[in-house]
């Protein structure tokens, strides 16, 4: 650390956008060449920076994962995140006579946080929703129809294209 | 200590702390971290809410607006989290690891002593054991981990064998990313 700054906390601290941990850690992360190459766009100061270090020490420019190899099983092995299919099933169900729920699976693969979704729908469309399963929202009335498009709004991640309109299902 | 840690399963409720708990963790942590004194009031203001987050194995998280900023297990010391201590990077003691032991620490080894009494180590101060203190790393700015001394400075380069600080907190555990909790 300089000595230079000791007056000015607390110290801004930037962290890396893909593995999270300061810069000057990537190089250990699971994947240091994303980490640098989101460095590259967003922080190009450490980046460079870091280049220059990396150049001084061995020639070897970074991002093309020189990694040393003394001892065995310290590294966590690269979690690969699973590229589940990313689908939004949305259904109807009946509940008593005349009323019925909107069921909404698959909001998990958007990285969307079910509990905010189901407060947000419940605000929207002023009606009671739940989180009722590892990866199901119930939406308590027939909104059936506008939910798709609240979804693309809240969530641009969300296209026409992932919804898959289920009908009227049994429960 | 948070190896397995994750909001969802670990933190088994939240209270906000009354006035006089506040004031009680004030007093104990200007105490505990003389260093830290001047800072207090930026880090824990008297207003504004603070949050206890109660987690299985009888540890607590402090938080305010989101935040975690320090953690105890039981009636231990409260120990600073480490975005906390980037932030304020002299409140705790350091000692210096060298550079291989870096990524055995990021995946939670305990921090041996060869690792503290190598060229590329340092112990500047001498401490006794049981202290919390910030483990950095050679080359780098900021602390890797946050660990707690298993043996006095002195015996760690007496004996220079085994562990010398236990490893409670490192870069991308669970409690850091934890970053913020949702309740």
């Amino acid at each position: 650390m300089a000595e230079d700054d000791a007056a000015s906390f607390p110290l801004a601290v930037d962290y890396c956008g893909v593995c999270s941990m300061p810069p000057e850690y990537c190089e250990y992360s699971a994947d240091p060449s994303k980490c640098y190459e989101w460095m590259k766009v967003n922080l190009p100061d450490h980046y460079s920076r870091i280049e220059a270090i990396a150049a001084q020490l061995e020639g070897v420019s970074v991002g093309e994962g020189k990694r040393q190899t003394r001892g065995g099983k310290a590294m966590k092995k690269v979690k690969i995140k699973e590229e589940s299919v990313k689908r939004l099933c949305i259904s109807r169900s009946q509940r008593a006579k005349r009323k019925c729920v909107t069921v909404i699976v698959g909001l998990k693969s958007f990285d969307i946080e079910l509990k905010k979704a189901s407060r947000l729908f419940a605000g929207h469309f002023s009606c009671g929703s739940s989180v009722t399963g590892d990866d199901e929202v119930v939406v308590q009335g027939d909104v059936y129809d506008g939910i798709v498009d609240f979804i693309k709004d809240k969530w641009p991640q969300v296209t026409e294209d992932h919804v898959k309109y289920m009908g009227d299902q049994k429960r | 200590m948070f190896r397995k840690f994750s909001a969802g399963e670990s933190v088994s409720g939240t209270t906000q702390a009354k006035a006089s708990v506040v004031r009680g963790i004030r007093t104990k942590l200007t105490e505990q971290y003389p260093e830290l004194a001047d800072y207090i009031s930026d880090i824990i203001p008297k207003k504004e809410p603070l949050h206890i987050l109660k987690c299985h194995d009888h540890i607590e998280i402090l938080m305010r607006d989101n935040e975690l900023l320090l953690f105890r297990q039981r009636d231990g010391p409260y120990i600073p989290t480490l975005r906390l201590l980037h932030k304020y990077p002299t409140i705790l003691p350091r000692v210096q690891v060298d550079k291989g032991a870096i990524r055995f620490i990021l995946s939670g080894a305990n921090i041996m002593c060869p690792g503290l009494t190598s060229p590329g180590a340092r112990m500047d101060v001498s401490l006794p054991q049981d202290t919390v203190v910030a483990v950095m790393a050679e080359g780098k700015e900021h602390c890797v981990s946050i660990g707690m001394t298993k043996m006095s400075t002195d015996e760690i380069t007496r004996v220079n064998k085994g562990i010398g600080v236990e490893n409670i907190h490192f870069l991308c555990d669970g409690l850091w990313n934890m970053k913020d909790f949702h309740r």
